[in-house]
Parts: structure tokens; sequence; C-alpha cells
């Protein structure tokens, strides 16, 4: 699939700011699955200094600061891409015991760099609640896809979608009493409950193409910014390509050539949007936009 | 000290010598020479939650502790080797991540570490090194092996306070430490500071380098302020840099300055709210984005505290292999990390010879040793390993080798550990400290911090031949440019200074009118004429503190008058809920002080320190001291603000920040004096009017000028004249007025503006309206009678809001207090 992208962030100020730092996740990470075929990136008042990166998960981040007087905000990015569905896993990734094992081990290169995906991470704690949540779904010897799958299937059936009920410092456990949230807080939830029986799990940010499919309902998360899940066996396949499955528990599908990847990173703080340090600004709106569109042209 | 055959070992010798000859009695009076020393410098460190209050004066043992020259070579290569070891282990795990990736230290270690701070990956800092200051805590080992304990690479703390203790010995046993040949610390910080200069970004010639503080919270701001004033640094708080157009500057009253270097005493993670820890409001947003840039070096680099964690220590021999190509020549502590199964087991199976602590210390914990817990607190700790391994280090418990240390008169073996500092040298190498920390506990304990009381002591190499007598002190490392600068105080300095001189002159007024309330009450006298002469002593105290309770005095019998005297009096002192109050007072001298303490001589720190004990002994002393002992204790709070302004007035140079202090001042004075005539004066029945001149005269130190002009006439006009008017009397209103105005016309500005800023505008214009007032007419009394003198009161009121106008004034354009930066929620994702 071929998408135009555009992703609208502002923020209205009622005092103006006189100078700001910015640090965002908005540039797309591209890959073999996602070819990035062009991209702007459009901020007013004209930043003094932009200066992009690739960070510690090989995200690619840009730091703003804004030195000139100003009520409002914007960032814009247009990018057009290539999508491609993810590779399916090979196999069925065997009992999930054994990717535990295969982690706690760290007995190769790969199986040490995935350490990463097991550690408890701002946002994700991997609290008593979280492994209680886990255990129905991973009796002993099942297959680690089928398992996390229905784990998947469960948070989607047993929380409820709901903006106004929680914010972007909601802790799991939190969720998980209150029973609702957004995207970002079921693909938490999913998690903190592998990363608590030692599987390793990290979290993905992106968009959702807009218009649905023919004869299918329009997926939640649309027209916004988008949160998922990965998860990875060595038994999937290589960690380079489809030893990772994507979970998508707000919408219970595994994620297709409709979802388009921003960035990835142990939760919701590595790969935060966008950040900011401000002198003055008073009380802000925020305002979010996402289109994802089709092109038909390739 | 002594070898296993009991003799004194040879390079003891000296001083053995020296400590013999003196007895205990000369001993012990050395002893208290050290203390008072300390005492007088202020040297203190800081305990967090203690209740004791924020400071404790810093705790020296005088014997030092001697290395050898041998001892000391085998020390200095083990610890530079080490700090060559961490500085790569750094550019490791900021860069390709190799040391994990081949298993040589397990993954969690570090990826588990809150330290480990993912926003500096692929950040290269200035010449590739990251360590630029380490210190290694060591020990001797009853083998006599040299061990370390504890590595540091977040801020090492600890060589200022090595420094102190080298000055207060170099006092307290001047011959021995002459004839010992021991080798002198300035060639070190030598090295630091030419380090430092050298990490300057390419092409700039003077660098501009400053130490970076918590404040004055942090346990060791002592130190911090210390070394900033002995390397000649300025020392700043995050809200005092900004990052502008990707470089950091200094803000200060001349403007911003380029900043090109930080020595950082801050914590890593505390450095840049916008990409470290939102919740910090201690760091400087930007910061972390102008080191990748290259445009600011920082010593250490950001991201050093992750090595700071016991659980490093088991891998450093293969890491030293790995990355050295070499062995580790130091060994360390033996250490185990929990979060290995076998490792686990064996632990558990020896807790009692453990000494176990947190993988990760957050703050300020104490370890657990197995050796002292009985079998029920035995299993319980075993319990809590098993649940969580990997955030447990467990270390063998060694007996630390002794040292002799004064106790009572005599001395006693007690067990040292040495806190050995590096510097990053010119080349690539580390040069060690020829000196150490050394801390001392009590008997038999392993667990030696100075939070948990222990004594510091000097640390002695001894050379072999003369040492060289380089002094950072006298001689500066290179020739500098002359300047008589001064733009760039920080603006948050000259904040503390105006408030100094502020509080300094409400503290010294109140203490003032207080002794003579004392003095009054002491005398015998019948309650009548004692209540009558009360009276408007306390009205001008009233005026000073706003004092809020009371009742009419004039309402009350004579006795009762007295005694509610006395009560107004008590709590214009002490009432630590009255802003206005002399404790408030002087404990806002205390605090805005400890905020420019670089800044500040060690005579007018040791003034600040007298005062600071002087009004502990008053809280002491209670609420009911009696009225002799009181103003006896006033008086001594006179002469230290006396000796204050003494200082002020003839050791500072005339730069900003003397005028910041003369503003805050001279604005108090005039305007304490204002209120107090105002207040009392105009509204005055005819018959008070005498004591209560002679009280605004007592009070402004102005009686006898008054008498040696006018006899013993008291009259307003002749006393207004001389408290308000009277250019030649220091005391007198219009003495400050011309001395504001002098300031705003120096204050740094922008050159180009031909206006008169509207601070030398309310200067000017509360000076000549001083200056022209006629007294005889002001001071004339109103057509009807009971009406007072009204035009008095009116020219004083106007006078008091104008001087608050222009204190607003320098606020908003010099003062204004960092803006607090604020973090910008983010969106929220799928919402």
């Amino acid at each position: 699939m071929i998408y135009r992208v555009k992703h609208v962030t502002s923020y209205r100020y009622s005092v103006p700011v006189s100078t700001s730092h910015h640090d965002l996740h908005v540039l797309l990470r591209g890959s073999p699955r996602q070819k990035i075929r062009s991209e702007s990136l459009l901020v007013t008042p004209t930043p003094s200094v932009r200066r992009d990166r690739f960070d510690w998960f090989g995200n690619r981040a840009t730091h703003l600061a804004i030195h000139e007087r100003h009520s409002e905000l914007t960032v814009t990015s247009q990018t057009e891409l290539e999508v491609t569905a993810p590779a399916a896993p090979e196999n069925d990734g065997g009992p999930w015991e054994a990717t535990r094992d295969w982690v706690r081990a760290a007995a190769d290169p790969e199986a040490r760099a995935a350490f990463e995906w097991v550690l408890r991470s701002p946002h994700v704690d991997l609290s008593p609640a979280a492994l209680d949540f886990a255990v129905p779904s991973f009796p002993p010897g099942r297959p680690l896809r089928e398992a996390a799958s229905d784990l998947m299937s469960r948070i989607h059936a047993q929380l409820t979608y709901d903006q106004e009920a929680t914010d972007v410092s909601t802790s799991v456990d939190e969720v998980l009493r209150g029973g609702r949230g957004v995207c970002q807080d079921f693909a938490h939830v999913q998690i903190a409950a592998m990363r608590a029986l030692g599987l390793p799990a990290r979290y993905v940010s992106g968009y959702l193409a807009t218009v649905p499919v023919p004869g299918k309902p329009r997926l939640v998360g649309a027209d916004a910014s988008h949160a998922w899940l990965s998860v990875c066996s060595p038994n999937f396949g290589n960690l380079g390509a489809s030893g990772w499955l994507d979970l998508d528990p707000t919408n219970d599908v595994v994620p297709s050539d409709r979802h388009v990847v921003v960035a990835y990173g142990r939760d919701f703080d590595d790969v935060t949007p966008m950040r900011g340090v401000l002198l003055g600004g008073g009380h802000h709106q925020l305002h979010v936009s996402v289109d994802v569109a089709p092109i038909s042209s390739p | 000290m002594r070898a296993r055959d009991g003799a004194v070992r040879p390079h003891w010798q000296v001083l053995e010598g020296a400590l013999k000859a003196f007895g205990p009695g000369e001993m012990w009076r050395r002893w208290e020479q050290a203390r008072q020393l300390i005492r007088q410098h202020g040297v203190t460190f800081n305990v967090y939650g203690d209740p004791r209050g924020l400071e404790r004066p810093w705790p020296l043992d005088p014997v030092p502790v001697l290395l050898s020259a041998d001892e000391f070579a085998v020390l200095a290569a083990g610890v530079a080797q080490r700090a060559t070891l961490l500085d790569r282990l750094l550019a490791d795990l900021y860069g390709p991540r190799r040391t994990i990736a081949e298993g040589v230290v397990p993954p969690e270690v570090f990826l588990a570490h809150p330290n480990l701070l993912r926003a500096c990956a692929g950040l290269t800092p200035p010449g590739g090194r990251f360590l630029h200051f380490y210190a290694a805590d060591l020990t001797r080992t009853p083998d006599g092996t040299l061990r370390v304990m504890a590595d540091r690479t977040q801020a090492p703390a600890g060589a200022g306070y090595a420094l102190e203790n080298r000055i207060v010995l170099g006092r307290v046993l001047p011959e021995a430490f002459r004839d010992s040949n021991a080798q002198r610390l300035a060639l070190f910080f030598r090295t630091l500071r030419e380090t430092l200069a050298a990490l300057a970004p390419q092409g700039v010639l003077n660098p501009r380098i400053v130490l970076l503080t918590a404040g004055p919270h942090n346990a060791t701001y002592f130190e911090q302020a210390f070394l900033a004033q002995y390397l000649g640094y300025p020392l700043v708080e995050g809200g005092d840099l900004t990052v502008r157009d990707g470089r950091v500057f200094l803000k200060t009253l001349g403007g911003l300055h380029p900043v090109d270097v930080i020595l950082r005493r801050l914590r890593d993670d505390y450095c840049d709210p916008l990409e470290l820890r939102a919740d910090s409001l201690l760091g400087v947003p930007g910061l972390l984005q102008a080191a990748r840039d290259g445009t600011i070096a920082i010593a250490n680099a950001i991201g050093t505290g992750v090595l700071q964690t016991p659980a490093l220590i088991p891998f450093l021999p293969g890491l030293c292999r790995m990355l050295l190509g070499e062995d580790l020549k130091l060994p360390s502590v033996e250490t185990w990390w929990c979060g290995e199964p076998a490792v686990l087991e064996h632990v558990i199976a020896n807790l009692n010879e453990m000494v176990v602590k947190p993988t990760y210390p957050l703050g300020p914990t104490d370890p657990i040793f197995g050796a002292r817990l009985d079998r029920a607190a035995t299993e319980t700790l075993a319990a809590t390993i098993r649940a969580t391994p990997s955030r447990f280090v467990a270390q063998r418990q060694v007996a630390p080798s002794t040292v002799p240390v004064i106790e009572g008169d005599e001395l006693r073996p007690r067990p040292v550990v040495l806190r050995s500092f590096v510097v990053a040298d010119g080349a690539d190498g580390y040069q060690v400290m020829p000196g150490a920390l050394g801390l001392v506990g009590g008997a038999g304990e392993s667990d030696i911090s100075i939070a948990r009381g222990a004594r510091s002591k000097d640390t002695w190499v001894i050379s072999d031949s003369a040492v060289s007598e380089f002094t950072l002190l006298r001689h500066t490392v290179e020739p500098v440019e002359l300047t008589r600068g001064g733009g760039d105080l920080p603006s948050r300095v000259a904040d503390n200074f105006f408030w100094l001189g502020r509080y300094a002159e409400r503290a010294e007024a109140i203490a003032r009118l207080g002794r003579i309330i004392c003095s009054r009450l002491a005398e015998p006298r019948d309650a009548q004429s004692l209540a009558g002469d009360l009276a408007p002593l306390v009205a001008s105290l009233r005026a000073l503190t706003m004092v809020a309770s009371g009742t009419e005095l004039a309402a009350l019998p004579p006795l009762a008058e007295v005694a509610q005297s006395n009560l107004i009096m008590r709590e214009a002192l002490f009432d630590e809920k009255l802003s206005g109050s002399f404790i408030a007072s002087g404990r806002a001298i205390d605090r805005v002080a400890r905020g420019i303490r670089d800044r500040l001589s060690m005579d007018t720190w040791t003034v600040v320190s007298a005062l600071a004990h002087e009004l502990a002994d008053a809280e002491r002393g209670g609420p009911d001291e009696r009225p002799i002992v009181l103003g006896a204790r006033l008086d001594r709070v006179v002469m230290i603000l006396a000796g204050l302004s003494g200082l002020t007035s003839e050791s500072m140079t005339r730069e900003a920040p003397w005028r910041f202090l003369d503003m805050g001042r001279r604005l108090e004075r005039a305007v304490n004096t204002a209120l107090m005539i105002e207040r009392t004066l105009p509204t005055a029945a005819a018959a008070d009017e005498q004591p209560l001149l002679e009280a605004l005269l007592d009070a402004a130190d102005s009686a006898m000028t008054y008498r040696r002009r006018y006899r013993a006439t008291l009259q307003v006009a002749p006393v207004i004249d001389l408290l308000v008017a009277d250019e030649r009397n220091p005391r007198a209103i219009v003495f400050q007025l011309a001395a504001l105005a002098d300031h705003v016309t120096s204050l740094p500005r922008d050159a180009a503006s031909a206006r008169r800023s509207s601070e030398e505008r309310l200067a000017f214009e509360a000076l000549s309206e001083i200056r022209l007032v006629d007294v005889e007419t002001v001071c004339a009394l109103a057509g009807e009678a009971g009406e007072g003198r009204p035009a008095l009161g009116s020219l004083l009121g106007d006078l008091v809001h104008k001087l608050q106008s222009l204190s607003d004034a320098l606020f908003t354009a010099y003062l204004t207090p960092a803006t607090i930066s604020r973090a910008l929620a983010s969106p929220e994702i799928g919402a």
C-alpha cells in the first residue's frame, strides 16, 4: 500500500511563550517493509535550531528550539511511503516458556539484546496485577503465538475504549482496576503482562489507515496517533525480520499493511511524539489531527 | 602505622616523633584548634532528613593517614587503570554495547540501571572522553592488600574536603607536615583546571568554565562552593544557565555570556528536563542537545552515573581484559551480583559473611550486615533477596585496617577507608591525587560514612625527597589578561546580595532597638516611669516588625504595660512566623549567604557563621531569658553585624555584588527609619514626644551626635533634620538616598538607551524631594489641636511608597528570578 500521512500537532497558549525546546518522535522509521518516498516537517514559528538524530532504539528523533515569541505552535509532518504487511512469524513460536528461558539464559547476542524488552520501564511496572492478568492465557506449554493472541483478545474484551478515563501518566495497575483506557493503555497492559512472565515485548507507536476496508468497520485509533506492541522470539524467525509478532489489542487484530510504524521503544515514554519545556505559556490547548490516505498511483 | 612486628613503619616515624613530643595536652590543644578552624571556615555537610537542621560541622581528626611513596605508587597505578577502564566502558555502553552483546557483563546489570540514560546514545563527548573525574573508595584488608570497595563516577564528592582538611592540618601540624616531605595537592587541582580548559570547543582561547551545583540543599554544597572559589569558576545553578541557538549561556546582569565547559556536580539525570527527568527543576532545557552538538563540554559527561553500581565489580576483571587487553591491577573487595542463580545460592549460603547492598542505590541506603542478624532476620533477608535477586549485591565483610585516631586525650586504633581521587590529564591518561580523603569509623565498624557519624582524616603521601612547593592559592596557572569586569554576575547572585544587605540591615535595626529595651528593663525603676520610657521604643519596634498582637499599652496599668512591652519585644525578636522578626531575618541572612557562599570571603563567612551560632544560642536560651542576658546577646549580634558591614564596605571591590548588597542595605535602612518616624511621631501626644524623640535617636544610633550639637534640648525639627535631611549623617534617610542614586546610575544597562531607567528616575525623585525639604515647615503642627504633624507624616509615607516602587523596578530590571520552565503536556496516543 502507498500512503500519504499527514500529522498535525498544534498548541495554543494562553500566555505567549518566549522560548521553548522540544523533542519529537514524528519522523517515520524506515524499514524493509516500510519504504519512505518523501517527507517534510514544517514548524511554525520557524525554529532557531532543528537537529535530527537516531535515538537509542534506532528511531528518528528531532530536537527543536524556538526563540521567537509565540502564542501558537504547529508541527506538521507529511510523509509518503510504501507499506507491506509485516512478515508473518514462520511458526507458532513453540512453548512460550522456551522464549522466556532463551532471554533469561542470555546465551547469545540476540538474547542479550532482547533483555531490553523484558525489564520494567517508566510506564510499565511488572506488577502482581499484570502477572495475574497474564496467567490464564499462558498455561504450560501453550505455543507463544496462540497464548499472546489470546491475551490480546482478552484485553480487547475486558477493557473499554474510553478517551476520558486515562491520561499519559496513568499506570498499568490503574488501567486494570478501572477497566478503561486508550490504545496506549491497551498496549501497556499487554506489554506489562507479557514482561511479567519474562517474555520480551516492545511498544510501537504509529498510525492506522483512516478509511476502512470496504465492508469492514473503521478501526479505532484512526485519525490519531495509534499504538500497539510486538513480541519477539527466536522461534518465530530472525529477529531482524520475521522474529517479531505484532499485536493490536485495541482492535484485536494482527497489524497488516494498514498499520504505519513511527517508532518503537520500551513504552510510550521512549517514543512520545512531542514533548517540550517552555518559558511562559500559561494554559495550553492541544489539537492533534492525523490523516493516512492511500494514494492510487504507485 | 605499625608493622606486624610492632615497630613503627618508616614513613610514620617523623609524625610519630612529633606526636610524642607534644604529649597529650598539646595534641588536645591542637585538636581544639582544628575544630575552631573548621567552624570559622564554615566547613559543613548537609544530611538529608536530619531533624537537627541543615548543616553539620565537618568532622576532622587531626592525625593524618600516611602512605609511603611505594604504597602510593601501587595505589595510583591501580586507580588510574580503573579510571581508564571505566571511561572505555562508558564509551562502549553509549556506543556499540559490545560488552553486553559479547556477554562480558550480564545485560541486566546495565540495561536495568535507572541511570542508563538512553537519551545519550551515540553522544560522543569532546576527545571521546566520558570520565574526567573519578573516585575510588579503598580499604586495606587484613592480608595487607589495598582493595576497591566502591567506584564513584557520577560527580565524585570529597576532593574539596580533602583540600580543606589539608589546609587545616597545614596549620595544626606545620612542622610535621614539612618534615615528613608530604606531597602537595595543588598540582592535582592544576591538572583539573588544565583538563577542563582543554575541553572547550576548538578555537575558544579563554574558555568560560562554570561549576554546576544542585544548590544549597545538596549534601556537599559547602565543598562545591569551596572548590568553585579555589578553582576560580562561577558556582551556578541550573536556573542561571540557558540554551539559546544551540549554545549554553550564563544569565548575568550584563546579559547572556557564553559558557564553554561545565564542571558538573548535579546528578546527570537531573541535567535536562526536556530529555532526561522531566520532573527536575534543577536542570537546563536543551543542555543535552548542546552537548550532542559539541558546543558545550560537560565533565563528567552526562550518563556516567550508570557505572555507579556495585554490581559492576565482579565483571571488572573480564571487562579489563576485553577493553584494555590487560589484567586489572587493583583488586576489589569480593563482590557478588545476585542476578545469576549460582551466585545467588552462594550468597544466601554465606549471608553471615556478607554485606548486602542494593544494586541501584537510588537514595541514601544503609548496607545490611549479615553478621549482625539473628536467624529470623537472616531468613527474612534471604527471602527478600530471592524475590528480586538482581536488585541485590553482596560484598564480603572486611575488617578495614586501622589508623591512630584521637579519642579523649589518647590515640586509639580505628578502621579507615580512603577515597582516592583521579583526574583526566591532558594526554590520554589519568592523574591520581597524592593524598586522599580518609574516613574513620568507630571501633570494629566497617560501614563508614560521614552521614553515619564517621570522622575524616587528611592523607599524606610521604616522599623520599623534598617536594614541590607549588600552590594554586598564590600563583595562577597562566598569565591572564587584566580585567576589572563585573558584568558577568549571575542575576541570581545579585538577587542574593541584595537580600543579604536588606536582611542584615533589618536584623541590626531590630537588635539595636531590642537591646535598648532590654537595658531599660534591667534598670531598677518604678513601673510608672519605666512604662513611659518603653512605650515609644515598643512603638518603633512595632513599626519595624509589624508585630500584630498586643493591647493598646496606654490602656493598661503600668506594671502590666511593662510586661506587655516585654512580650512584644520577645515576639518581634523570636516569632519565626513573623516574616519581619529578628529571628526570621537572621535565618534569611544564613540562607541567602549560603546561596552566594563561593563569593563571600572566608572572613565574611566567619561572621555569618558567628551570627548563626548566636541565633542558635538565643533559641536555646528560650523566650524567658532575663533582659540583662538577652541584652548582652543582642550586643554581640550588633557587633557581629557591624563586623559584616565593615567587611563589606572595606573588603569588597566596588563591583556589582557590592552595589547590590549596599542597595539592599540602603533601601532597608531608609524604609526602616521612615517607618519608625512616620508610624509614631506625627500623631504622638505632646507629652509623649520627649521619650519618643530620644528612642528614635537611640534606634538610629544618632543620640551622641544630637547631644553634641544641641546639648540636652530635644525638639522635633532638629531631630528630624539629623535623622532625615542631614547628608553628613550616615544614618540619615537622605544619606541612603544619595547612595542609592549613585548605585542605580552605575548599574550595567543598555548603553544605547539615552533615557533614564525607571529605577534612576525613582531614586532621583526621592533624593531631590528630601534634599529640598524645609525641615521647620514639614515638622510644623497642624492648625487644629490633636492633628499632630500631618506634613511630616505624608512626606515620609510617600517616601516609603516610592522606595517600594524603586525596589520593584530593580527587580524587574535586574533581579527577576529565573522564570521556571514548565513541561508541555504530551499528546496522548490513540486519543
